[in-house]
């Protein structure tokens, strides 16, 4: 166990260090730089620039300077936010889109899976059809139309909540709410497929043949088998809930680090860039780790298979 | 002895979106305690679902639709599904065709099996996992109080098979249904489960029914045979009558699809020519009559009554009428049951 884990981790930091390079090879090949404005700087203040920040260094050398900081998780300054290190615009922007993240998450998982389940046991019963209609309109409407939406109907029609901003904690409402509806909506209908595949094991035949309550049988031996996949799209879809949606985050006026990563991709912010970049992918690796953790407690043929190795 | 399970005109059918599939038709039989039945019949016979209906566990949608199943004084079919799952894995248990699959993957062997203990026994927790590898270790698996704490998937087919039996005798039925228990297993597994169902029927009195499409196991087993087909009962005996004087066609026909291992002869095997028939629009008259090489007028109008060839055996064949032609091999003049 403790082996498979030491592989695990090699190999997701030579992912990230793929990624890395790929994204600063792929930046660069990007026309402009991080000074290139509509108006053109004159050019003896542009050579200033660059030379201050290396830019005028070959792209390869600039590259291995680059690595050099990464490997020492020094990510360096902002190109474009003056006075400002990039980790500093993570460690501003990843707490509101983590803190929204993870209320999204927490409602997609409670809210989600019973659904799925309730509407399996009720296949083609009005209330399967009612949440079915619910989860394909959530899939569908995308998520800035939800986002618009909540803002008009229940801050600006009604006044319940407020139009922008976290100030008030009823302004969490419309941020979770427009952001987990499409993944809300994915998890019952992944819970609800899972399960009726489930349902038709002949495991399930036997435990009923054995006289166990039907409460039990759905209870523990259904369900844990069900969850299997949607473990495996709830790691992901954490991974990109938590590190903030720009969208949503423009509509709401919330501080997260969504605007942050547009923002640098058309500043042509190289640092910022690959800062977040180099955040989410390793974010989104742990996540993938997490999955495999909990598919091994979930389900034993994985752990041992992958332990006796 | 006395008897133990009375099956009187059952009929089962499925609701589809295609119309009624109606795959049992009337299946009536008895049988004592301490008898070994077998039911045997192709795939579509309707096997599986009498199987199925005997302790009222026919998924949607299908239903139960006449007749009634009296096991122990009590009618299965009138019974709530409460008052079900108290009788289903204490009195009656059953064990399925696919071991690999009928067992959850995702729990412990002990956790399985005290389930079941717990759930019909007053035992502690303590004494169901002593029994439960007590159960093991009498269906012969090695190192019982290690190999209880294993999942599933550790143990080979044959293994399974033994946990699902030792799982299904835990709480100590008075009739232990087998679906199809050999099917999914080698030749040589299926000889020591065959066995093992033996040694355990005399150790704990359970009547058993088995279920399956093999003569072979029919042979070495049981002490009653039905037969069925296109959803209907062909004929009813003990072993000897069925394999030395069987008297319906369809019978005669499975005989002849076995292969016979003699040496120097070169026999071809005689297969039953045609297919089932279509339950959703079953024909009216003997199901059989399709296919079968002596088929007359009235076959095809009326399924035929069970004539009584014995006490103990009863063929539905219209041969057997005193106005039918002779045929070599039909005893006629069989009295008719009703």
């Amino acid at each position: 166990m403790g082996k498979y884990f030491l592989k695990r981790f090699a190999a997701a930091i030579l992912t990230i260090l793929l990624i890395a390079t790929i994204t600063f090879f792929m930046m660069h090949s990007i026309p402009g730089g991080p000074f290139t404005r509509e108006r053109p700087v004159p050019d003896s203040i542009m050579v200033r620039l660059n030379e201050k920040y290396h830019l005028d260094d070959p792209v390869f050398i600039q590259y291995l300077d680059y690595m050099k900081g990464l490997v020492t998780l020094d990510l360096g300054p902002s190109f474009s936010i003056i006075g400002k290190d990039v980790i500093d615009l993570i460690k501003g922007g990843f707490p509101t889109s983590a803190k929204i993240g993870l209320m999204a998450t927490v409602l997609i998982i409670i809210l989600g899976i019973p659904f799925g389940i309730i509407s399996a046991l009720k296949q083609n019963k009005p209330i399967d059809y009612f949440v079915m209609f619910m989860a394909t309109l959530g899939v569908t409407v995308p998520s800035f139309v939800i986002a618009t939406l909540i803002i008009y109907v229940f801050a600006g029609l009604l006044g319940w909540l407020p139009t922008y901003g976290l100030q008030n904690p009823l302004g969490y409402i419309g941020p979770v709410v427009a952001l987990s509806g499409y993944s809300l909506s994915f998890v019952t209908r992944l819970t609800r497929s899972s399960m009726l595949e489930v349902l038709r094991q002949d495991y399930i035949r036997t435990a009923r043949a054995n006289g166990i309550k039907e409460i039990v049988v759905m209870g523990k031996h259904a369900v844990r088998n069900a969850l299997i996949p949607v473990i495996t799209y709830v790691g992901p879809m954490v991974a990109a809930i938590l590190t903030g949606s720009f969208v949503i985050e423009r509509i709401f006026a919330l501080p997260g680090m969504g605007g942050y990563f547009v923002e640098s991709i058309t500043n042509r912010d190289y640092t910022t860039i690959m800062g977040i970049t180099v955040f989410y992918a390793a974010f989104y690796i742990i996540m993938i780790l997490l999955v495999d953790v909990a598919y091994a407690l979930v389900d034993p043929r994985i752990r041992f298979e992958k332990g006796a190795k | 002895m006395g008897k133990i399970l009375e099956v009187n005109n059952l009929k089962t059918s499925f609701f589809t979106h295609l119309g009624e599939v109606q795959a049992v038709r009337g299946s009536s039989f008895s049988m004592n305690e301490g008898d070994i039945l077998g039911i045997v019949g192709e795939s579509g016979s309707g096997k599986s679902v009498t199987a199925m209906s005997i302790i009222n566990l026919i998924e949607d949608p299908g239903k139960i639709k006449e007749g009634s199943v009296i096991f122990n004084g009590k009618d299965l079919t009138k019974l709530t599904e409460s008052e079900l799952t108290e009788i289903r894995g204490s009195e009656i248990a059953m064990i399925f065709q696919d071991p690999m699959t009928s067992l959850n993957p995702v729990f412990t062997i002990k956790n399985l099996m005290t389930e079941v203990i717990l759930r019909h026994t007053d035992m502690s927790k303590k004494e169901a996992i002593a029994h439960a590898i007590k159960m093991l270790d009498l269906v012969g698996i090695p190192h019982p109080e290690t190999r209880i704490n294993a999942y599933p998937h550790q143990f080979s087919g044959g293994m399974r098979q033994r946990v699902m039996i030792a799982t299904a005798l835990s709480c100590d039925p008075k009739l232990l249904i087998a679906d199809e228990p050999t099917t999914a297993l080698d030749v040589t597994i299926q000889a020591q489960i065959l066995e093992l169902l033996l040694k355990l029927k005399d150790e704990t009195n359970t009547s058993i029914i088995i279920i399956t499409h093999d003569l072979g196991v029919i042979a070495e087993v049981c002490t009653d045979i039905i037969v069925m087909y296109g959803g209907m009962m062909m004929e009813k005996g003990t072993v000897d009558e069925i394999f030395y004087e069987p008297n319906h066609p369809y019978t005669n026909g499975l005989h002849n699809s076995v292969p016979h291992i003699v040496s120097g002869k070169r026999d071809r095997l005689i297969p039953i020519k045609g297919s089932p028939p279509d339950l959703m629009k079953p024909p009216t008259g003997c199901p059989f009559s399709p296919r079968c090489p002596h088929a007359m007028q009235i076959c095809l109008e009326e399924a035929a009554p069970m004539f009584k060839l014995s006490d103990t055996h009863t063929s539905a064949c219209w041969l057997l009428h005193e106005d039918a032609p002779q045929v070599k091999g039909y005893t006629k003049g069989g009295k008719q049951d009703d």
